[in-house]
């Protein structure tokens, strides 16, 4: 049995914060490093959009598929479904710094 | 562009699966595998979508080389549109698409995917023999 493990409005806001100061953090220098900062500013985005929806709903969708499809109904936020089936190619291994800058 | 020009378009192109007589929303596979399913009715909901899928993505976005769909699990659908390569515009065109399919079956959920094929084999991107090819431009 799996347990989806759900965080609060606040704490979902806390790990944003803490992911924003930990990208701010990492060297620029390299594509892996543009890389990492891209994937944990994703990220940062991503537990703003679940405390958007626990405070909306109580819950947060906890896999890719049921947030894309819970951005797209939601007629508050459905604006952001291309930027986030976009950027999700970050969760990708295949994906590629090529893919996202080009 | 319409459902009876994608018909038309299918009867030059014939999937692995087929229009039962008098019920569009029917499909009879082709195929030796057993649906997974419980029921007739989730059977047709599931190949309802498909159909759906193939027409909106596969048909319809002239960059899309191939579209593979895994069976609803656990109100999930997985759907993987595969193109020549990354190009925003087409990726835009897809998720355009993909809006579409989201708004018009509401008790589903998707798990929409794009692959760029860099010149291989659609099938050859697709290893599990649970993903059905429901698209394939010829």
């Amino acid at each position: 049995m799996s347990l989806a493990l759900q965080f609060t409005r606040d704490e979902h806001l806390t790990k944003s914060e803490q992911n924003q100061v930990f990208a701010s953090s990492i060297d620029t220098s390299s594509p892996a490093g543009i890389a990492w900062v891209i994937t944990i500013k994703f990220y940062a985005a991503l537990h703003i959009v679940q405390a958007y929806f626990v405070s909306r709903t109580g819950k947060a969708p906890t896999m890719h598929a049921n947030r894309a499809t819970a951005i797209e109904r939601d007629m508050s936020i459905s604006g952001a479904y291309d930027d986030y089936a976009s950027f999700r190619i970050l969760a990708d291994p295949r994906a590629t710094i090529v893919q996202i800058y080009s | 562009m319409n459902i009876q020009t994608y018909r038309s378009y299918l009867s030059d192109n014939p999937p692995p699966f087929r229009f039962t007589s008098g019920n569009e929303h029917t499909l009879e596979l082709l195929t030796d595998r057993a649906p997974s399913f419980d029921s007739t009715e989730a059977f047709t909901l599931c190949a309802g979508i498909k159909d759906s899928v193939a027409f909106e993505i596969g048909y319809s976005v002239p960059e899309v080389e191939a579209v593979f769909a895994k069976n609803i699990d656990n109100r999930v659908m997985h759907v993987w549109a595969v193109v020549p390569t990354y190009d925003r515009r087409v990726y835009r065109s897809i998720y355009a698409r993909e809006k579409k399919i989201i708004e018009q079956f509401g008790g589903v959920d998707f798990d929409f995917n794009v692959v760029a094929s860099n010149g291989r084999q659609p099938r050859q991107l697709i290893s599990d023999p649970e993903v059905d090819l429901t698209y394939l431009r010829r």
